[in-house]
């Protein structure tokens, strides 16, 4: 509508002035220009103000939940078909839905957050849990008299959905971690598919793969996944990097040592090179090796295992040391629900996620899209209705039977990460011997710990 | 000038163009041919042509995502495009104007002003407009698009407006202004039809620019219904990429590219051929 | 020369649009991260004030800023002559009479339409990965393959090619400004008996100039802070050797919250920016010419 008036004051004024151009002087004119431009503003002003109040009524006539999550179509719509059973049970609440993939969904929760605009139910992932409550209490504390949580594990409960003592967030689904195995290719390079793993093994065996065949290997990791394998070493031997007083735990000799074994890696062809795989940078899945089949395993969160279109594939341990200080084998919910501490309709919130976690028909609509359940009423619920995936329960047995401690969130975040990704990487392109990347690995996050 | 001079020359011409044609869509021609081949062969295969043709790709992906199908995301695009690019060419045009023919107090230092307006890095005034806007309840609408544009938020498109009025001699001004019109007339009479090469580049970039926009349309837009294609595209990718029917993200990437394509085609004759002589003798 | 352009207060009304949205989207913000520049600022609490804190940090104990500054001003050297030379050199051959020029001008403008895509991330990856495309051309005739995006001393070249093949815009603005020089200029020169040189010489390319400096100028500003292509292949790797500015200072604000800091990096950018846009600026004035004076 202001378009059309716009159009008409540049259209409509130069006609007019055609036929009284001799009688109108200058001043004139130019007031006629300054009061159509004005009156333009203000209605264009008026026009957006009025829409806004329009928004602002609509919502309060019914309950309007906002639910915002991450993933992919299948879960987008089982999640969605689970908000229309909802809604049938109670019509006075409507639930609409805010979804996108995974890439970008992180920059846009922090910016709803920081502007106030965040969904009422947010899916959140656990290693973001303490960043964000720390920066400012974003997350409300979870009602349990709202909330049934009597039938998850309580350990999950108190270390991974909570800060500082109160919990404020519920799991979705348990992963764990462990190694995807191609046993067809394993079988080809002389190797048996069904060996328990470990770092000597990793070697001697291991460098057959591209021993057999030079565009193979062993291992698909991208720089992020093979970091995932370092710390793994690492935690075995020293029990982790940082700890939770944010000192670091390791010896300057145990990084050489580490530093030293994976050298053998990028020597004997274990791993593929960086300057090949960083272009898929925490997206080994995508890699054109990986897609070929032309790597025998990879590191994965049992949660996010995918079989797609892959023959012989199976799930196999990490490789585990004797002695090791700690399996440093990590066990997270795959993700999290949290409710918004702004939220004008908290109780609304909560009685909507007693439903997903605990009515059978949600457990029965949203399956494993988010991971196998950690209700165990859930588990035992799709476990009779035979939806849980076999390959999946197995990644999770053996993932749980060697979870180790919880790692220190002061290791997962995210400007530590980046530190020890950097001197990694360049070790891995060869610019650095291990002693000079074991010197660089403690100053790099001596500094970054000093910041944050 | 002899003609076989200008016969080679031609010669040469094409086969430049058509070379260099050639090389610059590769990409482009592979994306269609990946939109025709199955999921696995994208990423196994270096050919450009599907061994076995797979039409499904466009339509598996139409369905877009969920409840939301992609048609309606093409729609939003439109309903956030069309208004932004429409209130940007008024408003450069207006203050381009300004700045090219009127001298005022302090004209320099606010041209300046507002030339160093194009260089201040959006990231910087992201967080401080997003909480502006979230206050005026602007939030999941495309209002803070529009107005922007509408406010002369584009220096560049209002640059762009004063060098072109810039070029137009001051001569048209003055006979116009001695036959008695004012400032209004003479932008809308005399001016603007000599600017249409300008008015058609502002509304050409303009509407890829906004079309093609990623990072503003994340964190303004959340309501899946109102996504437009650039979210719509991404909604599919997991973080378990191999769910992600690929070819269909190519058939509808090509697909989402057919407006602005279509834009520009028709538009580009007018806009560039159509300038040829007017008002240019003295 | 006499100033012919109208004097008083009308001009103000023309550029009220302006106005408005200056002070309010463009000011205030600036402002208020320019006061954030000196805080410590994580998005979910509030703004601690901290100094010249960030900005030592930056000149001094930031590893990344130097390496993104140089990986920047690599691809800024780089992309923005090439991108300029093809557009022109394009837009010239265009602007004879060639049939089907309406299709070749779409079709040198369509990489320029496909923006950001998604797409355009599997595409790089695909032409220039170990074993992609260009390579395997490379081997049939017979010359030596490289690692185009692995190596990292060529990886911000490749970068810098997205940038490079989508001239189209340029190439538009150019073909707009040809279309625009008078042709009684060309005829005049024609009588006077010029070969085509010094036609291009001494009139085309002087009546582009104004036109020459806006690409110019404002291609040097878009890739002082273009992230795009480094946001979507190479995430600024291998080992940083993409790491444009504008992902650095992405990352600081949006992954690691440091909207303090981010603030501060993008002042040190808004002042080289400045730099090199004045330097243009102020010598224009001595190969630039216009049809009317400033």
């Amino acid at each position: 509508m202001i378009l059309i008036v716009k159009i008409f004051v540049l259209c409509g004024f130069p006609m007019g002035f055609d036929n009284t151009q001799k009688s109108m002087n200058k001043e004139e004119s130019m007031k006629k220009v300054f009061v159509l431009l004005s009156v333009v503003v203000i209605a264009m002003g008026g026009l957006f103000a009025n829409g806004a109040q329009e928004q602002e009524n609509a919502s309060q006539e019914k309950s309007a939940l906002r639910m915002s999550w991450w993933g992919g179509d299948s879960r987008h719509k089982a999640t969605l078909d689970a908000i229309a059973k909802y809604q049938e049970k109670y019509p006075n609440v409507s639930i609409s839905g805010e979804y996108s993939g995974w890439d970008g969904y992180y920059q846009k929760l922090v910016t709803q957050l920081a502007g106030g605009t965040s969904a009422d139910v947010m899916q959140v992932s656990p290693e973001w849990l303490d960043e964000l409550m720390s920066k400012g209490n974003v997350f409300a504390e979870i009602d349990k008299n709202l909330v049934d949580t009597s039938k998850f594990d309580k350990r999950l409960l108190d270390e991974d959905c909570s800060y500082e003592g109160k919990l404020v967030s519920m799991p979705n689904g348990i992963s764990t971690q462990c190694m995807i195995i191609d046993r067809g290719l394993l079988q080809r390079s002389g190797i048996n598919p069904d060996t328990v793993w470990d770092w000597d093994k990793i070697i001697s065996m291991g460098k057959k793969v591209h021993e057999t065949d030079p565009s193979c290997y062993f291992n698909g990791s991208d720089p992020e996944t093979f970091r995932y394998f370092f710390e793994l070493y690492m935690a075995q031997i020293a029990g982790g990097i940082i700890d939770d007083d944010k000192t670091i735990m390791c010896t300057k000799d145990q990084l050489v040592q580490a530093f030293t074994y994976f050298k053998q890696w990028f020597d004997l062809g274990i791993v593929e090179p960086f300057a090949q795989t960083s272009l898929y940078y925490m997206k080994w899945d995508q890699n054109p090796t990986w897609i070929n089949g032309k790597s025998a395993t990879a590191f994965c969160w049992t949660a996010i295992i995918n079989m797609a279109g892959k023959k012989d594939m199976d799930v196999a341990r990490l490789p585990i040391m004797e002695n090791a200080v700690d399996t440093g084998v990590r066990m997270l919910p795959a993700q999290l629900f949290a409710v918004n501490a702004n939220s004008k309709h908290k109780q609304e919130a909560f009685k909507f996620m007693n439903y997903l976690y605990n009515d059978p028909d949600a457990t029965s609509i949203l399956g494993i899209c988010r991971g196998i359940p950690a209700n165990s009423n859930a588990l035992d619920q799709l476990s009779r209705e035979g939806k849980v995936d076999p390959v999946y329960s197995k990644a999770t047995k053996i993932g749980l039977s060697v979870v180790g401690k919880k790692r220190s969130s002061w290791q997962l975040n995210t400007q530590v990460m980046q530190a020890m990704q950097d001197v990694i990487d360049e070790f891995a392109f060869g610019k650095l011997t291990s002693e000079q990347a074991a010197d660089k690995f403690l100053t790099n996050l001596q500094n970054v710990l000093a910041e944050i | 000038m002899n003609k076989k001079h200008v016969v080679v020359s031609k010669a040469i011409s094409y086969f430049l163009l058509i070379f260099l044609a050639l090389v610059m869509l590769y990409p482009l021609l592979w994306m269609a041919g990946g939109a025709l081949k199955s999921n696995n062969e994208i990423f196994g295969s270096i050919n450009l042509l599907p061994k076995n043709p797979v039409f499904s790709a466009f339509q598996e992906g139409w369905g877009g995502s969920g409840q939301v199908s992609f048609g309606r995301f093409l729609a939003n695009t439109f309903a956030l495009v069309i208004p932004t690019v429409l209130f940007t060419v008024v408003s450069s045009v207006l203050v381009g104007y300004g700045f090219a023919r009127f001298d005022f107090p302090f004209k320099r230092m606010i041209f300046t002003i507002m030339l160093s307006t194009m260089m201040l890095p959006a990231t910087v005034v992201i967080i401080p407009r997003y909480i502006f806007f979230s206050r005026l309840g602007w939030l999941d609408t495309y209002l803070p698009f529009i107005v922007p544009a509408a406010l002369g938020c584009y220096p560049f498109f209002t640059y762009l407006m004063v060098q072109f009025f810039r070029g137009l001699p001051m001569e048209l001004d003055e006979s116009a202004k001695m036959d008695g019109c004012n400032s209004a007339v003479i932008l809308v009479r005399i001016l603007l039809p000599l600017c249409k090469s300008a008015i058609f580049s502002v509304i050409i970039f303009q509407f890829v620019w906004t079309w093609n926009d990623f990072f503003n349309v994340l964190i303004y837009i959340s309501s899946v219904i109102k996504y437009p294609v650039a979210l719509g595209l991404r909604l599919s990718i997991d973080i378990v990429s191999s769910n992600v029917h690929w070819n269909s993200l190519l058939a509808l990437s090509l697909v989402s590219i057919i407006p602005p394509v279509v834009l520009f085609f028709s538009a580009q004759k007018y806009f560039i051929e159509g300038i040829a002589t007017t008002g240019m003798k003295n | 020369m006499k100033n012919k352009r109208r004097k008083g207060y009308a001009g103000y009304l023309y550029i009220l649009p302006w106005v408005i949205g200056f002070f309010t989207l463009q000011l205030v913000p600036l402002i208020n991260s320019f006061a954030y520049s000196f805080t410590s600022f994580s998005i979910l609490g509030s703004p601690e004030f901290i100094g010249l804190e960030n900005y030592r940090k930056i000149f001094t104990t930031d590893p990344d800023f130097l390496q993104s500054l140089a990986v920047t001003f690599r691809y800024v050297v780089m992309a923005v002559p090439v991108k300029l030379l093809f557009a022109l050199l394009v837009a010239l051959i265009l602007n004879q009479e060639i049939k089907g020029i309406g299709l070749f001008r779409t079709l040198y403008y369509l990489p320029s339409i496909l923006g950001g895509s998604v797409a355009i991330s599997v595409l790089w990856k695909f032409l220039f990965m170990k074993d992609g495309i260009v390579n395997r051309f490379l081997s049939l005739l017979h010359l030596v393959p490289l690692d185009w995006l692995g190596n990292p001393r060529l990886s911000i070249w490749t970068i810098g090619l997205v940038t490079v093949w989508q001239f189209g815009s340029s190439m538009i603005l150019f073909l707009a400004g040809l279309k625009q020089i008078p042709k009684v200029l060309y005829e005049a020169a024609r009588i006077d008996g010029a070969g085509s040189m010094r036609i291009f010489w001494k009139i085309t390319l002087p009546e582009l100039t104004p036109i020459l400096l806006f690409n110019l100028v404002m291609q040097t500003i878009n890739a002082f802070q273009d992230f795009t292509p480094a946001f979507i292949i190479t995430q600024g790797g291998p080992m940083k050797s993409t790491y444009l500015y504008g992902l650095m200072l992405y990352n600081q604000g949006f992954k690691y919250f440091k909207m303090g800091y981010a603030s501060a990096l993008s002042w040190v950018l808004f002042i080289i920016i400045l730099f090199f846009t004045g330097l243009s600026l102020k010598s224009s004035s001595s190969w630039v010419h216009y049809g009317d004076t400033l």
